[in-house]
């Protein structure tokens, strides 16, 4: 049966829905969260996609002609690669097939001289861009020609005794007619010929999977976080729950301790380790062992020790928010203590535990700066990523996005496993009152003592060996055992613009990361809006997929090219930095904000505030405190960022994290200054974390940390 | 309203900072530099007393990097000079740099017919053993003897070899070896090699012990010999390879003026016998001699690269797929 609706009533089913639809627009913060939401896919998702769309095609090919002083030309064998084949005919002409179909031959005329003749193609055109680059149009294919002159001099007997100069002549092209023209070229150079358009290749995959360096690097990086995830997680466990549980001495300390423990100093912590565990470290020759930290163990212990902390912060908090009453009840019961820690405590706790767990993993999972300084050729995804797309700069990234592409595969289904978990076990047991802590009997005490102060020994082996160096003498990268307050003075004569800068841009990415963190919690916490609410619960997850090489990479397809060309400014460094932490600024928001009655919100509204008005004087008032602790971390996550800088930097923009890898990877290098860098930036990182932790005596810093 | 006074504060700063930083001083350039600090250090700190108003921030990456930096930056060159890597690698990317006649030109024994690249230094690679892994007697003086100790030198972390794929270094050794004996020479070395992504990688897997042999640029190793470091430089009398490192002024530099005058200086007698003295290299200059510590250059089996980059690396490439490695 058919339905007519009458004009007038169609009209104002029109009008209904456009007067809602303006209704919602005076809503300021939906109008918000339209628009983070659009710039938020934009900077997080369409480089991702752009990265996997990279890792799906590759350049279509070419060749390279080897050419003799005296005439001879050839096709070098190993460099036809593609949809391009060059094979020699019986007259000696070189035939160029492109995707199986002739395409045009080459002439041997003379040295230095060649003859084209095209197939079938009609129409062709050359242009000179440089003396040695030529761009030729066949057809719509573009081939870039570049001549590579070997030597334009030669070593003989003696220095330099008799030296041949080699006369240059550019490259050029004339036209004889309309299907043929000459090249003219340096004799004895390598022409190269290439065809940069992409086409669709999933070929990439399987190159990337039949090559065993790759694969190897697949192993190892899972290796790695499975192992490191799994130690950082038995330390920080059991210091947490002794710790939550008896009233062991120097309690607060011990967590101030760990929370300045959690920020390590990036490339030269693992570097300290090395000076002091390599094949001929402090240690390994003192104790006269057959050792060497470098190497896939060394990388697990490196990361263990730095991501322990993290853990250790967030299940203390796990443990001390467990209702004491339901471990009464659980003993009251029948049960015995060993039952009830397994069965309620455990339990109880575990939604922190993994949240800790996962935290660790991700963290070795996508670390970038401890396997680079721990090993000559170690083979692990986030250093194969980087080196690989070093390699590619300028051409499609092929291995490196198909290295980035299994990246983000592997942290969304650890992502997925870890939410799932948590989705089926949350069990919430909010309480008032907190459990009264244990008076720990002595041999406890005795032994945790010496427990704990080994862990933090451990944890500041990098913190103490980078400052001792950093006052000693470095000469051709060794390390001498004289004094000196050079380092710093360099550091400070030198790169103290690399500070300026360093803050410059840590702060703007900061205050924008809180600022639109703010929001986005406001939303999440407070509105209900359909799709948009949901839609940026989930998409500031998305960061944690994304590790910082590949979201560089990606930022790096996305803006290389008018009309927002941003790469080599600071502005991509900071949208990598807002992008990359946003989720903690929002998270430490979000968590304040639940403690807020919207009550107070209601009453302002109620006597006429609108809602900026309401926002700005209520609601930012009330959560002060979570903002301050919010954004301190979000900048220290921002000052220490190494993964996504060192893809991105580009002078004068040069972080302090840049200048310390610039530095720590030169075999010859200056580690001095590095070092002294690396001190001033842990203590400008300190002053505030310190004021969050002990000035404030309020050690939360575990929830914060977490963001989950 | 004391939050908003904060809020402005931060907002006022925020844009003191940019002004600050926009209006960069004048006086200032920038080398790209794929010499370490070892080199460019002392170099700097001449210039500096000759030069006091003009600054020099150095921009340390691999030769490869650094010249893929350049291309990408083309339109829009953040660099001034680019500082080391080979000849040809200048000669292949000519469009990127601006010709300059040097005024010490005359006193180089080698020089570019295009002016588009200025000759720097001579060094040879040796072979650089780890004294306390490899003892005097088992050290080899030939690259033959090298590899027929294959199984040996595996066994303790392999015979350490730049990637010629990431390094120009990598590229003229695998090169010069193969012009004086074949590929298939390269795959029996490969079975036995560490392939270290760099050739500072290269350098420090021997210092630190990761590998017990390996090739070297020979002033660093002089000077790691010299500082008591247990390490070993031996020139290999079969092979070995040479390499010129070379400067220039990149092409639409936003100092050029300033960059001339920092070129011009790397041509001088001063500048060059620091290049002799203290960087332990061997001048391009005739009236230089070169380091004491070093042999002569025409006492050794000097080769070079004698193929294209990608020809080099496309086999090796290839070498590394059918070894698994």
């Amino acid at each position: 049966m058919k339905v007519f609706r009458a004009p007038a009533v169609e009209a104002g089913v029109f009008r209904g829905i456009a007067m809602r639809f303006l209704n919602k627009l005076k809503d300021p913060w939906i109008i918000f969260s339209a628009i983070v939401l659009l710039v938020l896919v934009y900077l997080m998702v369409v480089p991702a996609a752009r990265v996997v769309m990279a890792s799906l095609t590759s350049e279509s090919g070419g060749f390279q002609l080897a050419t003799k002083a005296e005439g001879k030309v050839n096709a070098a064998p190993e460099t036809i690669k593609g949809i391009y084949d060059v094979v020699k005919d019986g007259i000696g002409k070189l035939v160029v097939t492109r995707k199986g179909r002739e395409f045009f031959r080459i002439i041997n005329v003379e040295p230095g001289k060649l003859k084209v003749d095209l197939v079938e193609q009609d129409t062709f055109s050359a242009e000179s861009i440089s003396p040695s680059d030529l761009e030729l149009t066949i057809g719509d294919v573009v081939i870039q020609i570049k001549q590579e002159v070997m030597s334009t001099f030669t070593f003989s007997a003696g220095l330099f005794g008799s030296k041949k100069q080699q006369e240059f002549r550019p490259l050029q092209c004339e036209r004889i007619d309309e299907r043929s023209f000459y090249i003219t070229y340096t004799p004895g150079a390598y022409l190269g010929f290439k065809d940069s358009s992409l086409t669709f290749s999933p070929s990439n995959y399987t190159r990337f999977f039949s090559r065993r360096s790759y694969v190897l690097a697949v192993r190892n990086s899972l290796i790695v976080t499975l192992m490191t995830s799994i130690f950082a997680t038995l330390l920080g466990v059991s210091l947490a729950y002794f710790y939550s549980k008896y009233d062991l001495p120097m309690r607060s300390t011990v967590i101030s301790l760990t929370t300045l423990a959690s920020i390590s100093p990036p490339f030269l912590g693992a570097y300290a380790w090395r000076i002091l565990l390599g094949k001929y470290g402090v240690f390994t020759r003192l104790l006269h062992l057959d050792f060497s930290i470098v190497g896939v163990h060394g990388v697990i212990w490196v990361i263990t020790w730095l991501t322990f902390p993290l853990v250790f912060l967030i299940s203390y908090d796990a443990f001390t928010s467990i209702d004491p009453s339901l471990k009464e009840v659980s003993m009251s019961l029948g049960a015995n203590r060993w039952r009830t820690f397994w069965r309620i405590e455990v339990p109880l706790a575990m939604p922190g535990i993994l949240t800790g767990l996962y935290m660790a993993a991700m963290t070795a999972f996508v670390d970038f700066g401890t396997p680079y300084i721990l090993s000559p050729d170690m083979k692990v995804l986030p250093v194969l990523v980087y080196n690989e797309f070093m390699n590619e700069v300028g051409a499609n990234p092929t291995i490196a996005s198909v290295g980035s592409v299994v990246m983000i595969l592997i942290a969304s289904l650890s992502l997925t496993a870890q939410r799932i978990y948590l989705a089926l076990k949350s069990f919430a047991s909010v309480s008032a009152y907190r459990a009264l802590l244990v008076k720990p009997w002595r041999s406890l005490k005795l032994m945790m003592g010496c427990f704990t102060s080994l862990v933090l020994t451990m944890a500041f082996v990098p913190h103490i060996t980078v400052l001792i160096t950093s006052f000693l003498k470095w000469t051709a990268g060794i390390v001498t055992t004289q004094f000196t307050l050079a380092n710093y003075l360099r550091a400070f004569t030198r790169e103290s613009y690399t500070i300026g800068i360093t803050f410059f841009i840590g702060t703007i990415a900061s205050v924008i990361a809180i600022a639109v963190g703010v929001g986005i919690a406001y939303v999440i916490v407070r509105k209900r809006y359909v799709f948009i609410t949901d839609a940026l619960n989930i998409l500031i997850m998305v960061p944690y997929i994304i590790p910082g090489t590949v979201l560089a990479i990606g930022l790096i397809l996305l803006f290389n090219s008018p009309p927002l060309q941003l790469t080599g400014t600071w502005i991509i460094l900071v949208i990598a930095y807002f992008v990359r932490k946003l989720p903690y600024s929002v998270k430490a928001v979000e968590s304040n904000l639940y403690q807020v009655h919207p009550a107070l919100e209601e009453a302002a509204m109620s006597l006429g505030a609108k809602p900026i008005r309401t926002f700005t004087s209520i609601t930012l008032k009330l959560i002060a405190g979570g903002l301050v602790s919010g954004a301190t971390l979000t900048f220290l996550q921002i000052m220490t960022e190494v993964s996504a800088t060192v893809v991105l930097y580009k002078p004068p923009w040069r972080p302090m994290t840049a200048v310390i890898f610039e530095n720590a990877m030169r075999a010859g290098a200056d580690y001095g200054v590095a070092s002294a860098m690396t001190v001033i930036l842990m203590m400008l990182l300190y002053i505030p974390l310190y004021y969050l932790t002990i000035r404030t005596r309020k050690v939360r810093g575990g929830q914060e940390l977490a963001n989950f | 309203m004391k939050w908003k006074r904060v809020v402005s504060l931060v907002l006022v700063g925020l844009l003191l900072a940019v002004v600050a930083f926009a209006d960069k001083p004048s006086g200032k350039i920038v080398v790209y530099s794929a010499s370490g600090p070892e080199i460019t250090e002392p170099l700097y700190k001449l210039f500096r007393s000759q030069y006091p108003n003009i600054e020099v921030t150095f921009v340390y990456g691999k030769t490869p990097e650094l010249f893929a930096r350049l291309r990408a930056e083309k339109n829009r060159p953040a660099a001034d000079v680019m500082f080391g890597g080979a000849p040809i690698t200048y000669d292949q990317e000519r469009d990127l740099f601006e010709p300059y006649v040097h005024p010490e030109r005359a006193n180089f024994v080698i020089s570019d017919p295009n002016n588009i690249w200025q000759p720097f230094s001579i060094f040879a690679q040796p072979l650089m053993y780890n004294t306390n892994l490899v003892k005097e007697e088992d050290q080899v003086d030939t690259i033959i003897k090298l590899i027929a100790k294959g199984e040996e030198w595996a066994k303790m972390g392999g015979i350490a070899l730049a990637d010629p794929s990431k390094s120009s270094t990598g590229w003229t050794i695998v090169s010069g070896i193969t012009s004086a004996y074949s590929w298939n020479f390269i795959r029996e070395l490969l079975k036995y090699a560490m392939v270290t992504p760099g050739s500072d990688a290269m350098f420090s897997a021997i210092k630190d012990g990761e590998a017990p042999v390996g090739w070297i640029n020979e002033d660093l190793g002089i000077k790691w010999e010299l500082a008591g470091l247990p390490v070993k430089i031996v020139y290999p009398k079969d092979v070995c390879t040479v390499q010129v490192d070379a400067y220039g002024l990149v092409k639409g530099a936003p100092h050029s003026e300033l960059a001339k005058i920092f070129i011009s200086f790397l041509g001088t007698k001063e500048a060059h016998e620091l290049v002799s003295s203290i960087i332990k290299r061997r001048s391009v200059r005739k009236d230089v001699a070169p380091p004491g510590e070093l042999p002569p250059l025409g006492e050794l089996n000097l080769y070079t690269q004698s193929e294209s980059r990608e020809v080099v690396v496309s086999k090796f490439n290839k070498l590394l797929e059918e070894l698994g490695k």
